[in-house]
């Protein structure tokens, strides 16, 4: 790479319309505050839609001139931002290409191997890791040598020793009160805590990390505050696993939005432990301004809920989107299709239960077998079959072929078109 | 899964084969009786759907007010059967729309003009019917309402060997699913290829097609396709 004065970043999001990519804003601010990078680095954010040409993402990024580009990378923008990279390669043959993000960090060293173009993966969290590596390659040294990183030596793909977590969440500035990232189309995401008290097979929500690391209250405080006051802020999206994690930390957060709840700002689909729902918490969350929620059951088969390490307990669930409904909150209750364990009959009997539920609306998706999670892990014992290819959709379970999948996908399209379409 | 409650709003007369048509028609039900029977059966299965089917509905000279009365008394949503003819002209696509019907079921017996009319024995009938899916759809963008336009088949001996050709014309369309409502009269034998045929044309095209009027395992492999997002309620008069 050329070693200019200044080291020229462009970070690039391929995201879905209407996004903005949280983690890179995160990333961006935490280097942009370090003393190792100042008026050495110079940053630039490429939020685009993930369906945009390949060729024009390489357009828009060669423009820059960028000595680093780094891309955040999930299932859904993988097979995307690959094309990009391969293409800035031989457009922007000095960049340093580097990636990071859930679809690439458990994988890393097959991601260099399959990915040429690539030079190097961030593991695990990303901002001081990012940094670390931005202030070696000014150094001239090898990136292969910072914790956290997967990197190209020789010929050989080397990993570094994996980095700690970062211990209080507060060292990492917040990228709406840096003014890295503002409100898009009148919607803050917002993030409270990492992690999840969860450990359901399919999902890398917790990332691998055993614990639960929160923001302090006052910073969570400081940026709704800050962003309640931009012009045209109209509703709040937060990415946390699960928004009722505890009840004082509920009654806190319906505190805290309570005032731009009053004003009209909205909360939408914030995911929630259903059966930990009853009038009073459905009440905090209406004072929160709630208007949707997303929840399970995922699936109703009993020998699929253990085998995902799920519990579903269909009183307490039933008695949830009761009492939501009764505060006037929307329900997306999500099943999954293609879970190990689940038969096409208890796929059905899944469609059944939430559809007489009828909670205001039904998500039904096929099971993506994402990297680092336990499916993924356990893929031959439990019976499943997947698309190695991003975003890794399951070919076939034990209990159901090919076929059948395919037919249970349509049919569940066609549930949540004819149950989207009522009074 | 979706409970509709059937409301024939007249005893007879949906498009079918002329091949295989009964007696005509007899005349609409009253709003009246129709109101009457949609409150019964909403008390029966409450939270259901109403499905308004038998003679085309939207030739029923006060379906606005049946609409209006089956949101009144409580129905989710609000099915009707038609041969889309009516439909063809937008200004009642729009209508039956805003007057809060949900899902609109079209009947089609081939997948041309020339297959479909020769049964319906109505010159231009398959055309207004396409046209009539499409300004549904075209209705419901426009307001910005959900709408499930579904295709429906019946299927007899006369339109077996068309009907892989007929649920690849209706996702073409692009409706919602396609039911094929079969003669159980139908030999297995002969018609079993052709409908499953049908229900791997409607995968491929990624619409969903759901059987009924065949014997149990008739199916086989293809069992699902008994499965229907629909379920229609029968509530005795």
């Amino acid at each position: 790479m050329s070693r200019g004065p200044l080291q020229k970043v462009a970070l690039v999001g391929l995201n879905s319309a209407g996004y903005r990519s949280l983690a890179l804003g995160y990333v961006r601010a935490y280097a942009q505050a370090d003393p190792r990078l100042s008026g050495k680095s110079g940053f630039m954010t490429l939020d685009l839609d993930v369906n945009v040409d390949p060729w024009w993402v390489a357009y828009r990024v060669a423009a820059l001139e960028p000595d680093v580009v780094g891309f955040s990378v999930t299932c859904w923008n993988a097979r995307s931002v690959y094309d990009a990279c391969r293409l800035l390669k031989r457009i922007v043959p000095n960049a340093f290409v580097v990636v990071g993000g859930p679809e690439v960090a458990p994988i890393a060293e097959e991601v260099l191997v399959d990915q040429p173009s690539i030079d190097a993966v961030v593991r695990g969290e990303g901002e001081e890791t990012f940094v670390e590596l931005l202030s070696t390659l000014l150094k001239g040294r090898s990136p292969w040598r910072v914790e956290g990183v997967t990197a190209r030596r020789d010929g050989e793909i080397v990993s570094g020793s994996d980095r700690a977590l970062i211990g209080d969440l507060d060292a990492i500035p917040s990228p709406y009160l840096t003014g890295v990232l503002e409100p898009v189309e009148g919607t803050a995401y917002i993030e409270t805590y990492r992690g999840c008290p969860h450990r359901c097979g399919y999902c890398f929500e917790g990332k691998g990390f055993g614990r639960l690391r929160s923001f302090s209250k006052e910073r969570v405080q400081t940026e709704i505050e800050f962003l309640a006051s931009t012009a045209g802020l109209r509703s709040f999206s937060f990415i946390d696993p699960v928004f009722n994690l505890t009840r004082d930390r509920l009654e806190w957060l319906a505190g805290v939005m309570d005032p731009y709840a009053r004003r009209g700002v909205r909360l939408h689909t914030i995911e929630v432990d259903i059966e930990r729902i009853g009038a009073d918490e459905a009440a905090l969350l209406r004072r929160a301004g709630v208007a949707s929620v997303e929840t399970g059951p995922q699936s109703v088969g009993e020998t699929a809920l253990a085998l995902c390490r799920r519990t579903f307990d269909r009183d307490r669930f039933v008695a949830g989107v009761e009492a939501l409904r009764a505060e006037g909150i929307s329900v997306e209750c999500d099943l999954i299709i293609g879970l190990p364990g689940d038969t096409a009959a208890d796929v059905l009997e899944g469609m059944r239960f939430v559809a007489a539920l009828d909670p205001g609306m039904l998500q039904m998706s096929t099971l993506h077998v994402l990297p680092g999670t336990d499916l993924w892990q356990r893929c031959g014992e439990v019976g499943l079959a997947f698309d190695p290819a991003p975003p890794h959709e399951v070919i076939s379970t034990g209990e159901i072929d090919f076929a059948d999948l395919r037919r249970l996908e349509v049919m569940g399209n066609a549930v949540m078109d004819h149950y989207r379409a009522r009074l | 899964m979706l409970v509709f409650c059937d409301i024939p709003v007249g005893d007879a007369g949906e498009v079918c084969c002329c091949r295989c048509r009964g007696a005509d028609a007899p005349p609409h039900t009253s709003i009246a009786e129709l109101g009457e029977r949609i409150d019964s059966a909403l008390r029966t299965v409450p939270d259901a759907g109403v499905l308004l089917s038998g003679v085309d509905s939207l030739d029923h000279s006060e379906l606005g007010d049946l609409v209006k009365h089956a949101a009144g008394a409580g129905a989710s949503r609000i099915a009707l059967r038609t041969s889309g003819r009516a439909l063809a002209d937008a200004a009642t696509a729009r209508e039956l729309v805003r007057s809060g019907v949900r899902v609109v079921e079209v009947t089609f017996l081939g997948s041309s003009a020339q297959a479909h009319d020769a049964l319906a024995t109505t010159p231009g009938a398959f055309d207004t019917a396409a046209a009539g899916v499409a300004n549904v759809r075209a209705a419901a963008d426009a307001l910005g309402i959900r709408v499930a336009v579904r295709g429906r088949v019946r299927v007899c001996r006369h339109n077996l060997q068309d009907l892989p050709a007929t649920v690849m014309r209706l996702a073409e369309m692009g409706v919602a699913s396609i039911s094929l409502a079969c003669d159980p009269t139908l030999d297995p034998r002969r018609s079993v290829d052709w409908v499953r045929a049908a229900c791997d044309t409607g995968i491929v095209n990624r619409v969903w097609v759901s059987v009924s009027g065949v014997g149990d395992g008739v199916l086989g492999d293809r069992s699902l396709h008994a499965t229907d997002p629909i379920t229609i309620c029968e509530v005795p008069a």
